[in-house]
């Protein structure tokens, strides 16, 4: 069956089988940011946003996404320049294996989008669904709360 | 991975008369919403060849009116967590519960239809809906509504028929002029993860102090969510005190029936009933204007 989807925002329409998950798809299309970790649910690795609202994309059947709008890791960054968040995240050290930073980054960017004030609490509740076994989590929620105080500079 | 082997067909109900239609025409037919539970463990050893999404069948809103909250059954958690008609209801039990709730990725998915549908024990949802008196309102051959204690046969459970659906949760708004305190609890590995022991309970007082009315509500610790009714009644015309409210808990060992699993053993979560219940009664109590 054919699925229709804008991911970002590029439209695009991929050939699927109806038992196919979020992540299935978008790792078999070349959208490999998309880490395949647990796949229950648990760890956020694959984590994605569709129409704003970040999901696990393992456990998230792929014919949900019809005329949906999605937005990957690949998606952050403009004509090849990192994201501010993206720059944070390296400057701070809030990346060591990486296996976790596209789902962190995705979490984070979908609070921002919605939350350019966060206080510390809503970043730590932002990233409680992306499990990281490298860095631990102050270095990313650091770079998640100097990313928004940077935003709200340049605007 | 492909979530289901044997799934041939997803269908999109327009509502809910339609979806129990397939679910009564098509074979190895299950309702699906937000899919955390049915593709995580739900389908475990069951041959599926349907699914039917109920997530566009005009189930997602929560409004008010004189008597009520109507909870459509796709609202998600996340819906739930940041709806402002529950900011300032009922002390916040049911933003609060939506709040802990695992992640934000779950709780975009997850809807209360589908907690409550799943029966699973560990429900964040459900001990708030019963310290609620809440109303599941079910469509299938005919609609029907259960209060929702009751609603629970055992582990995965409920008075549901397989065809039948979970449309609407129905909270009544309490009376104005009368006193009554809430509070939930969750206890955890950590805050978000899946419950050891959570629990909800509402306590309604007179002038003088005197408990008029009582739900004291338990997950975690038994097949279902349950209510705790010998401590209730324990507490109806008392002024509450420390005292009365460990004496009241003392025996909650009668009640529930708690089970070892990777999280904590029984012996564990038979402790902790005890502390959270008396917890639940003093800050409800307070809540409600009680001193102690
Ligand atoms: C990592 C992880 C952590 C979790 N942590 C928690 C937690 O902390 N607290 C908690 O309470 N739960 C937790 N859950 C369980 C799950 O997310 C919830 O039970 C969720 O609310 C299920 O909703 P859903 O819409 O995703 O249901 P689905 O998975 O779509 O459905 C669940 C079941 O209910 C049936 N169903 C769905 N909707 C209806 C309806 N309207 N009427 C009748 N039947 C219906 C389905 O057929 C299925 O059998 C967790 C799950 C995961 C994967
Ligand atoms: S791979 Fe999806 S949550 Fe772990
Ligand atoms: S950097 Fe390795 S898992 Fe997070």
């Amino acid at each position: 069956m054919k699925l229709n989807l804008k991911i970002n925002s590029e439209n695009k329409v991929f050939d699927i089988d109806v038992r196919d998950t979020l992540m299935d798809v978008l790792r078999a299309n070349g959208y490999k940011s998309v880490k395949h970790g647990c796949e229950t649910g648990e760890c956020g690795a694959c984590t994605v946003i569709v129409n704003g609202l970040t999901v696990n994309s393992c456990i998230y059947p792929a014919v949900k996404c019809e005329d949906a709008e999605l937005i990957t890791c690949e998606g952050l960054e403009k004509d090849g320049k990192l994201s501010i968040l993206q720059e944070k995240f390296i400057e701070m050290g809030a990346i060591q294996c990486g296996y976790c930073t596209p789902g962190m980054l995705l979490s984070a960017h979908a609070l921002l989008m919605k939350n350019p004030n966060p206080k510390l609490e809503d970043v730590k509740d932002a990233l409680s669904g992306n499990f990281c076994r490298c860095t631990g989590y102050k270095k990313p929620v650091d770079a998640v709360m100097a990313a928004a105080k940077e935003m709200k500079g340049a605007k | 991975m492909q979530y289901i082997r044997d799934l041939k067909k997803y269908y999109w109900p327009k509502g809910p008369q339609d979806a129990v239609r397939l679910l009564m025409q098509e074979p190895l037919a299950e309702i699906i919403a937000g899919g955390t539970e049915l593709l995580v463990s739900g389908l475990k050893g069951r041959e599926v060849n349907n699914l039917v999404d109920i997530t566009r069948a005009g189930l997602s809103y929560v409004k008010k009116d004189k008597k009520y909250i109507k909870i459509g059954a796709t609202t998600t958690i996340s819906e739930l967590q940041n709806a402002p008609l529950f900011k300032d209801f009922a002390c916040s039990i049911l933003s609060k519960a939506a709040g802990k709730f695992v992640s934000v990725q779950i709780r975009n998915a997850a809807t209360i239809g589908g907690n409550l549908g799943a029966a699973m024990p560990s429900s964040d949802i459900a001990p708030v809906l019963m310290a609620l008196d809440a109303k599941i309102h079910v469509c299938g051959k005919e609609n029907k509504e259960f209060p929702i204690n009751g609603f629970y046969i055992s582990k995965r459970k409920t008075v549901m028929a397989p065809y039948e659906i979970i449309t609407e949760i129905e909270i009544p708004l309490p009376a104005e002029n009368v006193k009554t305190g809430y509070a939930f609890e969750k206890i955890g590995r950590t805050e978000m993860d899946i419950a050891i022991v959570n629990g909800a309970a509402s306590i309604t007082i007179d002038a003088s102090g005197e408990v008029k009315n009582a739900r004291l509500s338990l997950g975690s610790v038994a097949q279902n969510t349950i209510r705790c009714l010998e401590i209730e009644n324990n507490l109806l015309g008392k002024k509450l005190t420390k005292e009365i409210i460990a004496a009241s808990c003392e025996n909650i060992a009668k009640s529930i029936d708690p089970k070892t699993d990777v999280r904590a053993s029984a012996k564990y979560r038979g402790t902790v009933a005890r502390v959270i219940a008396a917890r639940l009664i003093e800050e409800a109590y307070i809540k409600a204007g009680g001193k102690i």
